[in-house]
């Protein structure tokens, strides 16, 4: 290999992956590299990106939380109501510590269930996932409420960077784009940076040498659920400051996008690896493919064929890495009584 | 045997929680819910659930999990659908018992494939159960998409006829439904097999060490779960006389929740199939009993509301005794995710 030894070889890979079908697309649709065609890219993927940073470090720690949608939706439509019913001109930043201590409170119960019942946090967060989506539409509410908040439609509409397009108008970088770019600079540094950072990835690493070393390893995982709670909870708020209507059964079914991007990224299911730049690569492959698949000719119906085999060999990327694993698998079934396969 | 005791107090508790809740909604609504009619629609909606549940149950057992069971019986009711449709005679008038019959092993045929597949991806890929059954979940919907263009198709209704008919008064998907829950029982409980899935459940390790194939294992494991998909999926056509790619996509949540509910560990190597048939009457009756109840029509959230609810508690009072760490010492500082064999007692 001519890559230097400390290369981070699946971000590199995924880095390569993302420019290649940038300029695929690009060549196609020259379009595809305009101001206003990036700004939307990124603007596409700030609710994608947050709640995928936040399954993230689920997965980090070991565990998998598949009821981020539910938290982010039941966050968003619980601030909009009470933002409605008790302070209708609240300003932005309330509504978002709103949001964002109700996905945190939510992203709790999950941690305290995980933790306590010792049942695989999937199970656990599917229960979770329809007990919000169940308690939301049941006890909360159906209806959309187009009229949102003034703060929210303001937010809507606040640009920091604005250009001069090629064809005169007037084109701005979104601030969610920038909220999302801040959450990934805080949290890579987080995790490279901090005590506790680094023993997330030793929880999910191997939590009996974690507990070894001294390390509260259900008070880590609990912050990790905790934590993804939140940034669902303002995913959800973006979700809906974007769109300028809280719609309670929106965003169920975009899970695979954010698993996908999540696992493109480098995140092993079983814990303890990953980085958050490899997520962000992961969100832009994932928005970028969403976006594009027109454009490389692809029919609309297929687009989920494309969207499945994308996710399948995204995850079996790292595995096939791995040759001499499959090789042995192979010619072993797996056994480990066979001369030179009980090498483990 | 302290296991095997526990395993019967586990069914005698469900068993008395299915004989309680019947009796209960029996004495609130006699005229309604005791009804032939009632009775009747409560066992078909419960057949292609509990296939679906089998489904999940046997992949849960060795500790893996199949999410693809939903998208899996849509493809088949979409390919049989299309194929039946494709063979009727030109000159008007219905199919053949033999056509009938060729779709159908066609069917069983599409559901095998599906979990060999996954099985594939599992066992010889080596990808996570989770994540290779998500990615094919979308695949296979994906497929079903191309095959329909999105619409829904319209079964034909020779088919129809099997689907809505009866053996001495009970409806015939519920009779199937109980056939596969019996050999899938035998299977595991009479048959080496059984005994390979429960050992690889309870420690891979152990069972790698011991000399079974674990790949063929794994590849028979998924390939039974996609087809007993495939079997609720051509039941579900025979009943509804229609398919569609989005058809039950709340049943991949049931269809988990109703195995750990039946005492099936979820991480393996635990439960039995009788358990699972018990959990799939104690769900369709709250559900049936809910819709009767509560007739608003929000009743559907509150449904997915008791469900998520049902799981968690189920997950909180059931299963300390199956839990692998549950079962030896009671301490609580230990994590859900260490295996058994990597603790080293200090």
């Amino acid at each position: 290999m001519t890559l230097p030894r400390n290369f981070p070889r699946h971000e590199g890979i995924v880095l390569v992956t993302v420019i290649l079908l940038a300029i695929a697309v690009g060549s196609i649709n020259p379009g595809f590299f305009s101001f206003y065609n990036i700004f939307s890219l990124l603007k596409n993927s700030t609710v994608i990106g947050l709640f995928a940073i936040g399954f993230f470090l689920v997965l980090v720690v070991g565990g998998l939380d598949v009821s981020f949608t539910s938290i982010g939706v039941a966050s968003m439509y619980g601030t909009v109501k009470l933002a409605l019913a008790f302070y209708p001109d609240a300003p932005v930043i309330i509504l978002f510590i709103v949001t964002a201590l109700i996905g945190a409170a939510l992203g709790l119960i999950n941690g305290l269930l995980v933790t306590r019942l010792r049942a695989p946090s999937l199970i656990v967060t599917l229960g979770t996932m329809s007990l919000y989506r169940g308690f939301l539409l049941y006890f909360i509410g159906t209806a959309w409420i187009r009229q949102v908040p003034s703060a929210m439609i303001e937010f809507n509409q606040f640009n920091v960077l604005v250009m001069t397009a090629q064809n005169g108008g007037q084109v701005g970088l979104h601030i969610s784009v920038v909220i999302f770019l801040a959450v990934v600079a805080i949290v890579f540094l987080l995790l490279r940076y901090t005590t506790l950072g680094r023993s997330l990835y030793a929880v999910g690493g191997n939590p009996v040498a974690a507990r070894r070393m001294g390390i509260n390893v259900e008070g880590v995982q609990m912050l990790a659920y905790c934590l993804a709670g939140t940034l669902a909870g303002i995913a959800g708020f973006l979700s809906a400051v974007k769109l300028r209507l809280a719609n309670p059964q929106t965003l169920t079914g975009s899970e695979l996008d954010v698993i996908a991007a999540a696992v493109l990224g480098g995140a092993a299911i079983t814990g303890g690896k990953g980085s958050v730049i490899g997520v962000f690569l992961g969100v832009l492959l994932i928005v970028i493919t969403n976006n594009s698949l027109i454009v490389l000719g692809i029919p609309a119906t297929w687009q989920k064929v494309a969207i499945g085999l994308l996710i399948l060999v995204a995850i079996g990327m790292p595995l096939l890495w791995r040759g001499g694993f499959i090789a042995s698998r192979l010619r072993t079934g797996g056994r480990l009584l066979k001369a030179g396969g009980a090498s483990r | 045997m302290r296991l095997l005791q526990s395993i019967d107090s586990r069914l005698a508790t469900l068993l008395l929680a299915a004989i309680l809740i019947a009796g209960a909604l029996g004495i609130a609504r006699p005229d309604t819910f005791l009804s032939p009619t009632n009775i009747n629609s409560m066992l078909l909606q419960s057949s292609v659930i509990g296939l679906l549940s089998l489904a999940v149950a046997i992949t849960m057992l060795t500790g893996g999990i199949d999410l693809s069971i939903n998208a899996t019986a849509n493809l088949t009711s979409i390919t049989v659908a299309i194929l039946l449709s494709k063979m009727l005679p030109p000159t008007g008038g219905n199919v053949t018992l033999a056509t009938t019959a060729f779709a159908l092993v066609v069917g069983l045929l599409v559901g095998f494939s599906c979990g060999l597949f996954n099985g594939f991806l599992i066992a010889i890929l080596g990808y996570s159960p989770i994540l290779a059954t998500l990615g094919t979940m979308t695949l296979f919907s994906g497929v079903g998409t191309v095959l329909t263009g999105g619409d829904t198709l319209f079964g034909i209704s020779a088919f129809a006829s099997i689907g809505r008919g009866s053996v001495l008064g009970i409806p015939l998907p519920a009779i199937v439904f109980l056939l596969a829950a019996l050999v899938l029982s035998l299977l595991l409980e009479a048959r080496r097999f059984g005994f390979y899935v429960y050992l690889y459940g309870a420690n891979e390790t152990a069972a790698r060490f011991s000399g079974i194939n674990e790949c063929r294992l794994l590849l028979s494991v998924y390939a039974v779960s996609g087809t007993l998909s495939a079997v609720a999926g051509l039941i579900n056509l025979g009943v509804t006389n229609s398919a569609n790619v989005d058809f039950g996509s709340s049943y991949v949540l049931l269809a988990v929740l109703i195995p750990v509910l039946g005492g099936i560990s979820a991480s393996g190597g635990a439960g039995r199939i009788i358990g699972v048939v018990l959990a799939v009457l104690i769900l369709q009756f709250l559900s049936t009993g809910l819709n009767l109840v509560f007739q608003s029509s929000g009743s559907n959230f509150l449904k997915e509301f008791a469900w998520g609810a049902t799981l968690l508690v189920v997950l909180a009072i059931g299963d300390r005794r199956y839990s692998k760490l549950g079962r030896g010492s009671r301490s609580r500082g230990r994590t859900p995710t260490v295996k058994a064999d990597n603790v080293i007692e200090p």
